[in-house]
């Protein structure tokens, strides 16, 4: 297992390192056009859906936070409720994502394979690997770093409207209190990690859908371990990060 | 002398024998009935205490104390305690009059220590003074004690029912209770005789007792009436209070004019009366009836 | 052939829209929001930093607001300790209320219960303003309510110890206190009475001195006055004497002959008083009987008629009892 562990852990930083090193092949049509194409069904898609989302958390973060806090410590509200859509923010995006997008990359380049698309001699032609790799992992990142901006935005506006609403204050006065509470380091913080989430769920989805051959068996296992690999993997960068900011 | 002449002188003789018979019988008839023998200690004491009672009408207080003990010594001298008992009675109230207090309450229990001697007509009276001493004390509540002893000594009809009822109505009139102060007043009206001193003061009383409660045109008609009566008598003091309880039951009532117009004869009978201090004790209020 | 690149299709077109929408949509949400929080940082506003010196920054940190009436204007920017171990904390103000800040200025850590410490910054009322080039301000810890109340209770124990020993003292020998206490009270009612007859004595001193003094002076005149009299009589009577001297041989001579005479007088008026002597006494004691005899001729008169219904009858021995005999109702005095 251990093994299996670091031979995936490997195989998802490779995808990353390929997609790097590659990122002049975006000057090549086929490969913008793929990346927009990601970008519309990661990125463009998802809004309605994450817009919802962010504007329920933001309501239901204040109203829970009040509920087991009080109306009257205010500065622990602020913590809880703030601390809340900071971390969460990028977290809640991601697993929107990997619902949505990492099943769907890892069964679309799983299919591509069956379908002879990618034929094994070509894994070896650098043009094609990357021409599957780095638009999904690009467009995920970048669709990932925009549906965290607005998902924050959207829900930090619905948490000062509940606050203000439940507390019986002037919302400028709680846009004000949060303000004063935030950093301005935060958002682009943020905005950083759901690259990152994006990014890393984009190769574990390729990287999965890679391995499919041509058994058609193999393909809901890719699919599962897409989906699982990026749940672990935006688990553990997250972990990471709160650990990494505490010290 | 002739017989004509002897009967003419016999006939004026007569005639004149007649009429001396006659005046006699008519000086005899008018004359006073003969009095109880007074021996002369007695005689002496009862003109002693006419002397007395003389210089205190015309308010020779010093001089009727001295006629008064002279008369009571004379009494005494001969054991006469009805005249004896009547002299500390007299020498109680002209003492209290003076202020000595102390020394009338001293006269008046020689009297109550021994009623044996002086009877119960002069014990109640004796308590009666007794009464009227504590008023001035002031101990409302041994007045009112005293008086209540008195009426239990005083025979029925007792003289001294409208004094002690009049007592007791200035003792309620004092402790703020005017309905039992007007029922007492009245008690003591109809146990007086019209035109007393004693039937006046009931009639103050009364006057005092209805302005208290409010009555103030009852309270107004007892006063005159109290008036007409102390003028009859030439009590000018009493007058004076007349007119004063009439100016303070018109000032409750709010007229000022009349309350100034009693004011002012009050004090114009005080000062007629030579009452210079009372009359200046009315000026201040006279004065807040402008 | 070749032709020119082929025309997108809108679909493509609508896509890349979208797209680009949902990108500028991002960067400008992002933008807001981070904008928005350094605006309120203060990093788009000029700061003036001002700092003091603290013997113990304890609760401060980098981050500690700093309000001045009530409006927060900054943050503690960062904190130095100082070779002698106090603790240099600089403060980022805005600009603005920076020029009020006074040489008297001072900076106060506030710090309740359950909230975070806080800097009041006092501007102070000097009339010089802060030094640019040194702008340090006078600094102040205020306790925290814990802190008061230990310090209230370091300096109340000991007074409530001893308060404790005094009234277990003070309890032990209460009857002597007591006791101490009825003599006080006796005594002061003692004083008070005394200071009345003091004050009584003082005004009648006072009154007398007044009266002699005014006597004296009405004395002093009519001394005065009695002094011209006298010297007018001296005069007078200077002169007189002179008449007298003239006169008096001649006076002399007659009042010889008129003592004479004289002599001759009371000669006869002894022997008329002896004779007197002897008859008066019986006149006198012959007087009392005639005396009662006349009053009881005058009584029998008096109780004769018709004298007797000419006269008023005599007032009886026993004066009437009246109930407003006593002086208190005779009082004319507001009832």
């Amino acid at each position: 297992m251990f093994s299996a562990t670091t031979r995936l852990a490997l195989g998802y930083s490779s995808m990353l390192m390929h997609a790097f090193s590659r990122r002049a092949l975006l000057r090549v049509p086929t490969v913008r056009s793929a990346l927009m194409r990601q970008i519309q069904v990661t990125g463009v898609q998802a809004l309605p859906y994450v817009l919802v989302v962010a504007l329920l958390f933001g309501a239901v973060v204040v109203t829970r936070a009040l509920e087991l806090l009080g109306p009257d410590d205010d500065t622990a509200l602020k913590a809880v409720v703030w601390g809340g859509i900071r971390e969460l923010g990028p977290l809640i995006t991601a697993l929107i994502i990997i619902v949505r997008s990492s099943v769907a990359i890892a069964a679309e380049v799983a299919l591509m394979g069956l379908r002879g698309a990618i034929a094994d001699s070509h894994w070896r032609d650098i043009e094609q690997e990357e021409e599957v790799v780095l638009p999904r992992v690009l467009g995920a990142a970048l669709s990932a770093a925009a549906l965290v901006s607005c998902f924050q935005f959207v829900a930090i506006g619905a948490a000062l409207v509940a606050s203000a609403l439940t507390l019986g204050t002037a919302i400028e006065f709680e846009l004000d209190s949060f303000l004063t509470t935030a950093s301005p380091l935060q958002v682009p913080l943020s905005i950083a990690k759901g690259a990152l989430f994006g990014a890393g769920i984009g190769a574990i989805a390729c990287y999965h859908g890679l391995q499919v051959r041509d058994e058609v068996g193999a393909l809901p296992k890719a699919v599962v371990a897409a989906g699982a690999g990026s749940l672990t993997f935006v688990l553990i960068v997250d972990l990471m990060a709160i650990v990494l900011l505490v010290t | 002398m002739t017989p004509r002449r002897c009967t003419r002188r016999l006939r004026a003789d007569g005639a004149r024998v007649v009429a001396t018979a006659t005046l006699a019988l008519l000086l005899a008839a008018c004359g006073s009935p003969p009095r109880p023998s007074q021996n002369p200690a007695q005689h002496s004491a009862s003109t002693l205490a006419q002397a007395g009672a003389r210089a205190w009408a015309r308010g020779d207080a010093a001089q009727a104390r001295v006629l008064y003990e002279r008369a009571l010594a004379a009494a005494e001298s001969v054991e006469d305690f009805d005249l004896a008992g009547a002299m500390l009675l007299n020498l109680a109230l002209v003492q209290g009059a003076g202020g000595d207090l102390a020394g009338a309450q001293a006269r008046v229990d020689r009297i109550v220590a021994a009623p044996q001697r002086y009877g119960d007509a002069l014990v109640a009276r004796a308590a009666t003074r007794k009464a009227l001493l504590y008023l001035d004390a002031p101990d409302p509540d041994a007045a009112l004690a005293w008086a209540t002893r008195a009426q239990a000594a005083c025979a029925a009809p007792c003289a001294l029912d409208a004094t002690l009822a009049n007592l007791r109505a200035h003792v309620a009139l004092q402790r703020g209770d005017a309905r039992a102060a007007l029922q007492w007043a009245a008690q003591g009206g109809a146990r007086s005789e019209d035109g007393t001193a004693e039937r006046a003061n009931a009639l103050r009383l009364s006057g005092r007792a209805q302005r208290a409660l409010g009555d103030h045109a009852a309270a107004a008609s007892a006063l005159a009436q109290a008036l007409t009566i102390d003028r009859t008598l030439g009590l000018s003091d009493r007058v004076a209070l007349d007119l004063v309880a009439a100016a303070e039951n018109e000032s409750t009532r709010g007229d000022a004019a009349a309350a100034r117009e009693f004011y002012q004869r009050a004090i114009d009978v005080y000062l007629a009366a030579g009452n210079a201090a009372a009359a200046d004790a009315l000026r201040p209020r006279l004065a807040t009836q402008r | 052939m070749s032709t020119g690149p082929a025309a997108e299709p809108p679909r493509t077109q609508s896509q890349r829209r979208q797209i680009a929408a949902l990108l500028i949509l991002a960067l400008l949400l992002a933008i807001t929001l981070a904008g928005g929080i350094a605006y309120q940082h203060g990093a788009l506003t000029t700061r003036s930093h001002v700092y003091f010196l603290a013997d113990d920054a304890t609760g401060l940190s980098p981050g500690t607001p700093v309000r001045m009436s009530g409006f927060r204007i900054g943050k503690v920017a960062a904190m130095q300790l100082q070779p002698d171990l106090s603790v240099k904390v600089v403060l980022a103000i805005e600009s603005e209320p920076f020029s009020h800040l006074k040489t008297d200025a001072r900076a106060e850590v506030v710090r309740e219960q359950l909230r975070p410490a806080a800097i009041d910054l006092r501007p102070g009322s000097d009339e010089k303003p802060l030094s640019e080039d040194d702008p340090q301000v006078a600094f102040r810890k205020r306790g925290t309510l814990t802190e008061i109340a230990e310090d209230l209770r370091t300096r109340l124990a000991p007074i409530l110890d001893d308060v404790k020993q005094l009234t277990g003292t003070a309890r032990a020998r209460k009857d002597d206190v007591d006791a101490i206490l009825q003599n006080l009270h006796a005594l002061s009612r003692d004083m008070a009475g005394t200071a009345q007859h003091m004050n009584a004595l003082t005004q009648e001193l006072r009154g007398r001195v007044e009266r002699i003094g005014a006597q004296g002076e009405g004395v002093m005149t009519e001394a005065n006055r009695s002094l011209v009299r006298v010297g007018n009589l001296i005069g007078q009577a200077d002169r007189s004497l002179e008449a007298v001297n003239a006169r008096l041989p001649g006076m002399l001579n007659k009042a010889d002959s008129a003592l004479t005479s004289l002599d001759a007088v009371l000669r006869d008026t002894r022997a008329i008083s002896s004779a007197a002597a002897q008859g008066v006494p019986g006149l006198m004691r012959s007087a009392g009987p005639l005396i009662d005899d006349s009053r009881d001729t005058l009584q029998g008169m008096r109780e004769s008629w018709p004298l007797r219904s000419m006269l008023p009858a005599p007032p009886p021995a026993a004066l009437p009892i009246d109930s407003h005999d006593p002086a208190a109702l005779h009082t004319s005095a507001p009832r």
